[in-house]
Formats: C-alpha cells, sequence, structure tokens
C-alpha cells in the first residue's frame, strides 16, 4: 500500500441478533444483542456523553452514575471498552436497591482525529438483560500541520537503504522543537532539521537501514515536542523490502471473508530482471490459508509464478499472518504478510471506501502565503 | 473522494476594527486611559453559504504576510451549519493588537474528520493608532 494511493477501506460488520447464534451461556450479554428484558440499572443523565473538543493523545475522563431501581440487588461483573482500550472503574461492584453505580472512564485518545466516539458495555448478574451501553464521543484535533505524516519509502531495493523526509508545522507554537524520538525500529532512524520562512518547523527524515530485512517493515515512529497542547505526534512509516523478486501485491489484503465461503486470491510473484527461477514450497507461518503456486506461462522455471491462497474461515475474526515463500535461490526467500477480516454467514456488512488522502480544496485562496508558511 | 468536504464556500466579507471600548459609566470611574492597545482589536468576520462536512474554524495572525502565522483562536469555532439558503455567519474578535501595527490573518476549516484546510486568503489589517513606544 502505497502512501500517496493509500485507500483506506473501513468494514463496519453489524452483527445481526440472530437466532442460532454460537451457543453461548447467556445469550444475552453477547454484542449486538438486545432484550426486551428491562435492566434495573437506570444511568443518571444521558448515557452517551460528549467530551469536549480535545488534542490527539489526551487523555478524556468521565463518571457515569447509575441507579439501581429495582428490588434486588445488582452484581456488575464487568465494565468493558467495546473498541480500543480505556480503563474502566465500576464501584461498588454490588448495587443495593436504590444504590448508586459510579463507573469513571479514562479514555486515551491516541492518534484518534476529527470525530471519534467510544463505545463501553456494562454486564451484570440480571438473567435476560442484555448489555448496558454508553459511550463517550467528541471531537479529537491534531496541533500539527500536517495531520498525519508518513514516512513512506516505498519499494525498497534490499541493501539498499531508503529515505522519507516530511515537513512538520505547528501553529500552535513560534518553534517547533523536537525532544525525543523512539522509533520502534532498530532498522529505521531518524534526522530533523529546520524548516519554514523562519526555521518553525522541522524537517524530519526517517532513513531506512540498508540491512532492513526483506519484506514490509511498518512501525510508527513517536515524537516529543514542546507542545503544551499535544507534546506528542506518532508518524508512521512503511517499506517494502524486496529484492529481484516482487510481488504483485504487499501486504496482501483478503478484505471480507465470510464463514463457510472459501476466499481465493490469486498473487503474481516476478522477477525484476527476468532471471527465472522456481519456488520450491511456501510456508503459512500464520495456519490460515492453503497455498499452491504455478509458473505463470509454460513450465518451471520461470521469471513469473503465480501464488494461490485460498481461505476458509471458520470462525469470524480479525486474521492475519505471514507466508515465506521459498524459492531455489538461496538469498531469496520472499516474506509476505496478509490479513483480513472474517465476519459470519449471517453478518450484514457495510463498506465504504473512505480515500485517506488531502481532501479537495474547496475553492481557490485568493492571496495564499507563500509556500513553507504556516 | 466521497463524503469529503466538498462544498466549503466561505466570504470573508469584512475585516474591519471594533469600536473602542467605552470608557466606564457613570457609576464606574473610567480605568486610566494610558493603554490604548487594549482598547484596539481587530475583528474578523465570515459567513459560509455551505459546511457539508466542516467541523469549525480556526484564525490564525502573523506580523508578516509570508507568516509564519499562528493560531489565535484557541478554541475551534465551531460550524453552526445553517440549512440552505440561510448563511451562516461568523465573528472572531483579536484583542491581543497593538495599535499602529499591521496584522496578517487567514482562516481553516476545519473538517469533520479533522483535517485543515486553507479557507481565505490573507487579509492585511492595521490597527488605527500610534504604536507604543
Amino acid at each position: 500500500m502505497r502512501g500517496s494511493t493509500a485507500r483506506l477501506w473501513l468494514l463496519i460488520a453489524l452483527a445481526l441478533p440472530a437466532a442460532g447464534a454460537p451457543v453461548d451461556e447467556r445469550p444475552e450479554k453477547a454484542p449486538g444483542v438486545v432484550t426486551d428484558v428491562p435492566g434495573a440499572l437506570v444511568f443518571s443523565g444521558d448515557p452517551h456523553q460528549r467530551f469536549t473538543d480535545s488534542y490527539q493523545h489526551a487523555v478524556v475522563e468521565h463518571l457515569f452514575i447509575a441507579e439501581n431501581q429495582g428490588s434486588h440487588p445488582v452484581t456488575v461483573e464487568q465494565a468493558l471498552a467495546v473498541r480500543g482500550s480505556a480503563e474502566l472503574t465500576a464501584e461498588p461492584a454490588v448495587i443495593a436497591p436504590g444504590g448508586q453505580l459510579r463507573v469513571r472512564v479514562r479514555q486515551p485518545l491516541g492518534s484518534e482525529l476529527g470525530d471519534a466516539a467510544f463505545r463501553y458495555a456494562l454486564i451484570t448478574d440480571e438473567p435476560g438483560v442484555s448489555r448496558y451501553r454508553f459511550s463517550l464521543s467528541g471531537f479529537v484535533q491534531s496541533a500539527y500541520d500536517p495531520e498525519r505524516p508518513l514516512f513512506d519509502f516505498g519499494l525498497v531495493d534490499r541493501g539498499r537503504g531508503a529515505r522519507s523526509s516530511v515537513e512538520l508545522f505547528s501553529r500552535e507554537v513560534d518553534r517547533l522543537e523536537l525532544l525525543d524520538v523512539v522509533t520502534g525500529s532498530p532498522a529505521v532512524r531518524l534526522e530533523a532539521s529546520r524548516t519554514g520562512i523562519a526555521g518553525e518547523g522541522l524537517l524530519l527524515t526517517a532513513v531506512l537501514d540498508p540491512g532492513a530485512p526483506l519484506g514490509t517493515l511498518s512501525g510508527t515512529a513517536t515524537l516529543t515536542t514542546n507542545l503544551a497542547n499535544q507534546p506528542t505526534i506518532g508518524i508512521p512509516f512503511l517499506a517494502q523490502v524486496f529484492a529481484d523478486l516482487v510481488p504483485s501485491e504487499h501486504p496482501v489484503t483478503l478484505g471480507l471473508i465470510r464463514v463457510g465461503e472459501p476466499l481465493t486470491r490469486d498473487i503474481t510473484l516476478r522477477s525484476r530482471s527476468g532471471r527465472p527461477y522456481s519456488i520450491v514450497h511456501i510456508e503459512d507461518l500464520g495456519g490460515h490459508l492453503a497455498t499452491d503456486a504455478a509458473p505463470c506461462t509454460g513450465d518451471a522455471p520461470s521469471d513469473c509464478w503465480v501464488v494461490r491462497l485460498v481461505v476458509d474461515a471458520a470462525a469470524p475474526g480479525m486474521l492475519g499472518g505471514m507466508l515465506r515463500i521459498v524459492t531455489d535461490r538461496d538469498d531469496e526467500t520472499v516474506p509476505l504478510s496478509y490479513g483480513g477480516i472474517v465476519v459470519g454467514r449471517e453478518t450484514t456488512i457495510r463498506q465504504l471506501d473512505l480515500g485517506s488522502g488531502s481532501e479537495p480544496s474547496p475553492h481557490p485562496a485568493a492571496t495564499p502565503p507563500p509556500r513553507g508558511s504556516r | 473522494m466521497a463524503g469529503a468536504v466538498r462544498t466549503v464556500a466561505a466570504l470573508l466579507v469584512a475585516a474591519g476594527f471594533a469600536a473602542p471600548l467605552p470608557a466606564g459609566d457613570a457609576a464606574t470611574p473610567p480605568a486610566p486611559t494610558a493603554t490604548p492597545a487594549t482598547s484596539a482589536a481587530v475583528v474578523l468576520e465570515w459567513s459560509a453559504r455551505s459546511e457539508e462536512g466542516v467541523y469549525g474554524y480556526l484564525v490564525y495572525r502573523s506580523l508578516r504576510r509570508e507568516g509564519p502565522y499562528r493560531r489565535v483562536s484557541a478554541d475551534i469555532i465551531h460550524a453552526r451549519h445553517a440549512p440552505p439558503p440561510t448563511t451562516s455567519s461568523y465573528r472572531f474578535t483579536d484583542s491581543e493588537v497593538e495599535p499602529g501595527r499591521t496584522y496578517y490573518y487567514y482562516l481553516d476549516t476545519v473538517s469533520q474528520s479533522g483535517l485543515k484546510q486553507r479557507l481565505s486568503g490573507v487579509i492585511a489589517k492595521e490597527v488605527a493608532g500610534a504604536a507604543a513606544h
């Protein structure tokens, strides 16, 4: 996936509360299930609250209060974040009739950007009562420009290394200073210099080591700066390191896979130099795929092979792993990562293509400031 | 791009000076008048014909046209999303200015996905009055 053409696929799977769902001791407590059995706990105020405009990587807090309006004690078994991570503390664990439950939520915003919603669930011991649902939502802004920087090394020849640069500004400080960097990968380091009309910005250059291993290398460089409102920014990096053999897709996005409906995907592995080779075997380190390989045309050896991937998933969930394509070249085993989402037979899918590039200009500015002036 | 901010059409209709603050009323003795800079302000006004996908606006200021610019709207100025054909009108007052100086401003929109985008050109405003020495 290249930065300039990257497309963000948002997959929203709405699980239907269907009869015949996987057997559960208490099916009413499963995600997506709503019963008509009223619970005794009643939130004071709207259980769906908004937080004030916040910056990325901040932590927002909220205290939800609910009252037991029933005639029996209610035991809270679990208070959890439905998506992502949050710290939830529910006290007391047992709420007497007429008593109050206090659920304190500490929600790290991380690298969320724009409208953000965080959903939570409360699971109690009440028979027949589904999860209590509550949420925090609000707007998350970035103090930086661009808001979504990326070090995209693109396709890198093995042994050559690469460089990728980003100009980073903030209009919330006179001069942006870099205080600390953690790249998270020994193969990537960061260089910084000044940029901008008055040196107010940072020219950041990620340097990929020539010794970077074959395959997809991705991660996030975490920068600490002098910005009071948002001292942290994460900049993802992505490199596809290959030698002579280059796959037609890397990593392989399998998309949506429905349980019971095998999915087949063909990937071409071509020699850039045109030298014939043979695939000896393919190892699936994830253990999810059946694989096969054949020359694109004619007999082996060939400068082009088709690798066939077949997924026959048994259960919903995230699916991911790594293939090692072993060739008759001693120094060229090609790693290839793959990923997809497995959904149930009855799951309703909405698929939105939300291109992640910059948004189009609404109208030409009358007199735009000079380049570099932010 | 689907679902993007496409139709923001804002018009910077005025950028003028606020009237000097009143010196005080009969019940309150006027404050010392030796600080005229505190009574100066630059007012930016704009309106938007369509705000689809817009969360709000940010205002930036510089002492030089070429920048660098600093954000002066501490909070995001939230879009009001007036139903068409009504326009939403906005007014931002910058009180952190000094008489006798020229300031340069421009506006960004902030989309609901959190991306900032230039909305206006640079507006130059000279604050009337003698510079403080």
